[in-house]
């Protein structure tokens, strides 16, 4: 593991919620991400998959140091982030990065793309000196696929394709190692979606990028990662390699996630395992006892209820699953 | 329930000919839809395939006679159901229509809903609006039909807001609406996009159930290959406000006739294998104030010649009779053929 | 347009432009202020206001140029007349030159009406973003506050106020008139910039900037405000009629400008009395004030459209 540049260990962020308006009270919190592990390696793109309100975009603001944890370390090259204050900080953000969903809201409609592409070098000023910052902005234009020439246009002049582009330029102004990527392409169509995924490969290899590449669409991030974590309620609860997940998943609820998803082949219709799921995702602030899948899992005892399974390789789980009855089922292909 | 004059029971239950969608916006004329044309029969799901802008929810709103007048304008063509010409009835015969005989479900089932009346009061609202019940009969129909939408405990939710129920049982509840007077047919414009995939599941084999029971025609509009392949007899795939392909679900995706379907369905990452880098389709979709001559795919298109870029655009090609197929490629051979 | 895309690596060669644009020229990087000065420069509803301003303000300032005659010469005996060679506009109620009146009238108006709504937009915009950006207890606090100021009477607080300010007799008003006004006028002003803060804050660009470090300064003052600042500007620019207007009101009422001063509000006050048999000593004055507001909202429409890209 010498090759890890970057470690989260016990990440949890809780949102409280609180009553009155001007003297308020705590009356609960929200566990949106409740005790996260992960890491990554040069070079290697991990991708967190979840359902809504599982915890994963927060995880992503925390990553980035959008939000701060309310407990737990996140390290970058031996220093920990959530610790590091003032300049050191500001140096070592610089190194993780962040693309947005929604290509249309993550860009100043009031900001020319030379401006937006060039406010991490207003911001750093040390990394690219005054005179080298608009050949810079147009290098960066032309590596994402842009047109150089177009720097004093307004963002609402391109695609949304094209947008995303810009805004993964910003993110690879600084001469990041990381990139957290969350849902870079889920609001763009079909045709698109390529283009940007093909890009983010070709950027990954020409730069030696690592990604966090957070998604709902489990297919697109099979495609693009080499690890996966698949999280519900706060929670990691199976991880591996991608085809331990996709071929050999042994959670129950990875299973039901998985099956779920269609496959654009309509020759296996009928003949894939199809688990559904009854009912909806408990409440966040209110998670069920033990394992916080269990109110929904057919598997479920009473040993469930009452000891939360670890996130750890089992007797039948050859990657770490957090079930007590782990097991190897494939939904995904012909049965 | 008023019987409209001209009705044919043996006559198809929905055909679309030729239908022309045009918006005229002060950036010009938009051709949303530019000559579509699809059926659809009873117990039959048809889907309408496409990216943002292609048309496909104009066609539905068309279709629904819900169409934003102005800037849109039917221009062109016919929209029959049952033999009689919807676009020919008047605004009053056509709202009967809409509620007895086709309904719809759209994408984001909390705006649709009234966030102010309780969920109960707004299905009751629909019978005793066309079907002159009373409150507590009405409210009976309500909680009777909850229930076959699968929503736990019909009885006490009746009596919540839609705020209180989460997105997919939202959805259920618009389903509900939808089916409250029995319609036929059936539009689902991107029902599932919204949701998360374990939701989806839930929601598309509740549509199947429900559309089995009551043998109605489902046009199910999404943009989504997967969902498409999971429950779709027929595809219609639309591009730039024409339908190019028409086919059976199984042909379509082993043997795409148009380009374009061809390089969807090349482009799309899939679940069950680690795919290579994935191929991409050039460019971006036309602008529909400018639509490029000829074949409005071309400048995209692999197997573009000069003949794709002169006018007029491909006809509407008979790929093989059984099964019925259609595209508008002039070179469909060659792209069903490799 | 083709040249929006010609790009040619392996993701995206080729194809159209979402929208139809006219070509750009290959040049140095512009600003949005550039750009806004450019595209108003070719805006025509832009240079028609910048004049109609320029006019009431050159009157503001230098009275006499426009007419000789002295506004406070009044005679009985010229009560209601029609207009002369040099009385344009004909005569009022107590025989004075409307004309002349109208055009002494400005400055006391203009400065009044532009000082008291540059202050209460300064004590908005200050309000506005504080709460709207630091959110919390400050937002709570300064939030009920503005509620508070919302309920006291306007008419009620301006009368106690403008008072407590002119406590020279010989003063002739204007200065407590335009603190009075502006210290009342801020609060709604206030709202709108609080909410249009907020959503503009929880922008995912705000999230961007950030993310990479941006101080709170760069935050608000390269984000937040450009975004945020429209439909104040808009309420600015009605609120300058609403000022000068309320001027007359408490003019009227003995705590507004004093000793003989001439204002455009004033006029309008005195002229309702006999608008139904003699309406010219109302119109006039009313027809000034309301073209001199109708100037400062088509400036304003103007500057706000110009620095939204998307209507250019």
């Amino acid at each position: 593991m010498s090759d890890v540049v970057l470690e989260a260990k016990g990440l949890v962020k809780h949102f409280p919620i609180t009553q009155g308006i001007v003297f308020k009270s705590k009356v609960g919190a929200v566990r949106a991400v409740d005790g996260v592990d992960l890491h990554l390696r040069r070079g290697e793109t991990l991708g967190v998959v979840g359902e809504s309100g599982c915890g994963k975009s927060t995880l992503a603001k925390l990553l980035v140091g959008l939000e701060t944890p309310t407990s737990g370390s996140i390290n970058v090259r031996g220093e920990d982030m959530v610790r590091l204050k003032g300049a050191a900080l500001r140096r070592a953000r610089r190194n993780i990065q962040m693309v947005l969903q929604d290509p249309y809201t993550s860009l100043n409609p009031r900001m020319t793309v030379g401006d937006i592409i060039g406010e991490p070098f207003q911001i750093h000023p040390e990394v690219v000196p005054k005179n080298g910052r608009q050949r810079a902005v147009q290098d960066l234009l032309d590596t994402v696929g842009l047109n150089p020439d177009h720097i004093n246009r307004y963002p609402h002049q391109f695609s949304g394709g094209q947008r995303q582009r810009i805004g993964i330029a910003r993110a690879l102004a600084l001469k990041p190692e990381i990139i957290v990527c969350d849902e870079p392409v889920s609001a763009l169509d079909v045709s698109i979606q390529a283009q940007v995924i093909n890009l983010l490969e070709r950027l990954q290899n020409e730069f030696g990028l690592s990604y966090i590449f957070i998604a709902h669409d489990l297919s697109v991030v099979r495609h693009i990662s080499d690890r996966v974590a698949v999280m519900y309620l706060g929670k990691v609860i199976e991880t591996g390699h991608d085809h331990a997940i996709y071929d050999q998943p042994t959670h129950p609820y990875t299973q039901a996630l998985l099956s779920a998803v269609p496959v654009p082949d309509p020759r296996l219709r009928g003949h894939r395992d199809q688990i559904v799921l009854e009912g909806d995702v408990p409440s966040p602030a209110n998670p069920p006892s033990g394992c916080r899948f269990r109110t929904r899992c057919w598997k479920a005892t009473q040993l469930c209820a009452e000891q939360e399974p670890l996130l750890q390789v089992r007797e039948r789980s050859p990657h770490p699953s957090a079930c007590h009855y782990a097991e190897i089922r494939d939904v995904v292909h012909r049965r | 329930m008023d019987v409209l004059p001209g009705i044919d029971p043996r006559a198809p239950l929905l055909e679309v000919s030729d239908l022309h969608v045009e918006f005229r916006t002060q950036y010009g004329v938009a051709k949303a839809i530019n000559g579509a044309n699809f059926w659809l029969s009873a117990g039959e799901t048809l889907a309408i395939l496409g990216e943002s802008g292609c048309g496909k929810s104009v066609t539905a709103q068309a279709i629904m006679g819900i169409l934003d007048t102005p800037p849109g304008y039917v221009t062109q063509g016919q929209i029959k159901y049952r033999g009689v010409d919807l676009l020919k009835l008047s605004e009053n015969e056509r709202r009967k229509v809409r509620a007895n005989r086709i309904a719809m479900i759209f994408q984001d089932a909390l705006s649709a809903l009234n966030p102010v009346y309780t969920v109960g009061f707004q299905l009751g609202e629909v019978f005793r609006k066309h079907r002159g019940m009373s409150r507590s009969a009405a409210k009976q129909r309500a909680i009777e039909l909850l229930d076959q939408v699968k929503i736990p405990a019909a009885r006490t939710r009746v009596d919540d807001y839609p705020h209180q129920f989460s997105g997919g049982m939202r959805q259920r509840v618009m389903i509900a609406m939808a089916l409250a007077l029995d319609p036929e047919v059936l539009i689902a414009d991107e029902p599932t996009t919204a949701l998360d995939v374990t939701v989806q599941a839930q929601i598309m084999g509740l549509l199947a159930d429900l559309q089995r029971e009551r043998n109605m025609g489902l046009i199910l509009i999404t943009h989504d290959m997967g969902v498409v392949a999971d429950v779709a007899d027929r595809i219609s795939v639309m591009y730039a406000g024409r339908v190019v392909e028409e086919a059976p679900v199984y042909d379509i995706y082993s043997r795409p006739a148009h380009p374009y379907t061809r390089a969807l369905l090349e482009s799309i990452p899939r679940l069950d294998m680690k795919g290579q880098q994935l191929s991409v389709i050039r460019g971006l979709p036309p602008v529909l104030t400018d639509v490029p001559k000829g074949c409005a795919f071309n400048p995209r298109c692999a197997y573009a010649r000069d003949a794709c870029r002169q006018d007029p655009a491909p006809p509407v090609y008979q790929v093989s009779q059984q099964p019925h197929r259609t595209a508008r490629c002039h070179f469909f051979r060659e792209v069903i053929g490799e | 347009m083709s040249d929006l895309n010609t790009v040619t690596t392996a993701e995206a060669p080729g194809g159209q432009p979402n929208v139809p644009r006219s070509p750009v020229k290959k040049d140095k990087p512009r600003s949005l202020a550039g750009d806004a000065w450019a595209d108003l420069r070719k805006r025509k509803i832009f240079w028609v206001s910048v004049v109609m301003v320029a006019i009431v303000l050159v009157m503001a300032a230098w009275p006499t140029l426009f007419t000789t005659a002295d506004p406070g010469a009044c005679a009985l005996s010229n009560q209601y007349k029609g207009p002369t060679g040099a009385a344009l506009f004909g005569f009022d109620y107590q025989g004075c030159d409307i004309y002349a009146k109208v055009i002494h009238g400005a400055r006391n108006s203009i400065v009044v009406g532009v000082l008291s709504t540059a202050l209460a937009g300064v004590i908005g915009l200050f309000f506005g973003l504080a709460a709207g950006y630091f959110g919390g207890w400050l937002d709570a606090f300064l939030s009920r506050f503005v509620d508070i100021m919302l309920g006291v009477p306007f008419l009620l607080a301006g009368i106690v106020l403008s008072n407590r300010l002119s406590s020279d007799p010989k003063s002739d008003g204007i200065f407590a008139v335009t603190l009075t006004l502006g210290l009342l006028s801020w609060t709604s002003g206030a709202r709108v910039m609080r909410s249009a803060v907020i959503s503009a804050k929880n922008q995912d660009y705000v999230a961007a900037a950030r993310m990479l470090g941006s101080k709170p300064s760069r935050l608000i003052f390269r984000h937040i405000v450009p975004n945020s600042i429209a439909s104040y500007v808009v309420l600015l620019t009605l609120l300058l009629g609403i000022n000068i207007a309320s001027e007359a009101t408490l003019s009227f009422l003995g705590v507004g400008l004093k000793n003989n001063a001439i204002s455009w509000g004033i006029m309008i006050s005195e002229g309702t009395q006999f608008a139904r048999t003699e309406p010219w000593p109302l119109v006039w004055p009313a027809l000034f004030l309301g073209v001199t507001v109708l100037a400062f909202i088509m400036l304003g429409d103007a500057v706000r459209d110009a620095f939204d890209p998307k209507l250019r």
